[in-house]
């Protein structure tokens, strides 16, 4: 943001981050509240995803017949179907875009469904796991946030919004989200695309971020 | 939020947050019977013994961690002792969130919901405080 003062001379002027912002998104010691978040989210994605790729494990008696991953994709084909039923703009319509109705339908035609539940079975468990111990925790959250957007896109509310809403704040907070959790020593190994880590070539004595003043 | 920058310790943040433990230890004891006893589906019953089979078992570890710390708060040769049981209770809220699904009572909501909010207020307490203590220890 810049200006231009009355001898001509420009200015800029910058504009810094809430305190509350800095402490959720940038201080360590927020560490605790990512934590309690990141564990109940994952928790529902493990759990949902669990139920999808192996239905009963949990409850010990596992029922593979139903397992989304040995089906053929029919569970997938049946929800894509319900959300298909009526076009969007009538009485009744669970999409309401025409461009997400054209993208299912041409899922359901090409047979997608057979590779897609795998996709959304695994990934379920994947980003459960991945919240659950703050391991690469913003891009489990990220791939969460984009399954709950498609679910709502779909139709389905459900816990969708609540999810979706909480989540987001857990990609913003990348830096401290996973600090009590594995990314306490992934995030420095693996580094970032603009900033490489030790494992990436990066800096040898780069280190997690510090609280800030 | 002063505590955090203050340069001296705070011992009402240790005493405050040892009696909040204890409390919460009681609480995970005590909720069972008054949130879901009673219950007549079989199901049902069988998800709220084992519910409260967790409850009283966390509930009594809690105390424990909790009075440990409380009394041993002016020790400064206790304090690794202090930050094993600050962190353990975190991870006993950790384990509050997995226990329904892992024990299979995550399908009734009362047990449920009961030991993911205690979950996340041991959590929350326990960690900050830990963490505010090791903190003011580096400097």
């Amino acid at each position: 943001m810049s200006a231009t003062t009355s001898t001509g001379a420009s200015t800029e002027v910058q504009l810094s981050e809430p305190r509350i912002a800095r402490f959720l998104f940038t201080d360590k010691r927020s560490a605790p509240l990512w934590l309690a978040l990141r564990v109940w989210i994952g928790v529902q994605w493990f759990a949902a995803g669990m139920e999808k790729a192996f239905p009963g494990l949990l409850e010990g008696d596992l029922q593979m017949k139903n397992s989304w991953l040995n089906n053929g994709g029919a569970s997938l084909k049946a929800y894509w179907q319900g959300s298909l039923a009526v076009a969007p703009g009538a009485k009744g319509a669970k999409i309401t875009y025409d461009w997400y109705w054209d993208f299912l339908n041409m899922l359901v035609s090409g047979q997608h469904y057979t590779w897609f539940s795998w996709f959304i079975a695994l990934g379920e468990t994947a980003v459960g796991l991945g919240l659950i111990f703050g391991c690469l925790t913003a891009i489990a959250a990220f791939f969460g946030t984009l399954m709950n957007f498609s679910f709502m896109l779909a139709g389905s509310t459900s816990t969708n919004p609540a999810l979706f809403a909480i989540t987001i704040f857990i990609v913003l907070g990348w830096k401290t989200a996973g600090f009590w959790g594995l990314d306490y020593y992934v995030l420095p190994l693996l580094g970032t695309p603009w900033e490489r880590g030790k494992v990436t070539g990066g800096k040898k004595n780069y280190s997690t971020p510090s609280p800030v003043a | 939020m002063s505590t955090l920058t203050s340069s001296k310790p705070s011992i009402l943040n240790q005493t405050v947050s040892g009696g909040l433990g204890v409390l919460g230890g009681l609480w995970l004891v005590v909720s069972p019977f008054i949130l879901y006893d009673g219950y007549k589906d079989k199901a049902a019953k069988e998800a709220a013994d084992t519910a409260t089979t967790a409850g009283i078992v966390l509930g009594i570890v809690a105390i424990l961690l909790a009075v440990f710390c409380i009394v041993t708060e002016n020790r400064v040769d206790m304090f690794k002792y202090r930050m094993i049981a600050g962190v353990s209770m975190v991870v006993m809220g950790v384990y509050m969130f997995l226990a329904p699904e892992l024990s299979d009572f995550a399908s009734f909501k009362d047990p449920t919901y009961n030991l993911q909010f205690t979950g996340a207020a041991f959590i929350l307490i326990a960690g900050f405080v830990t963490q505010e203590i090791y903190y003011k220890s580096k400097r």
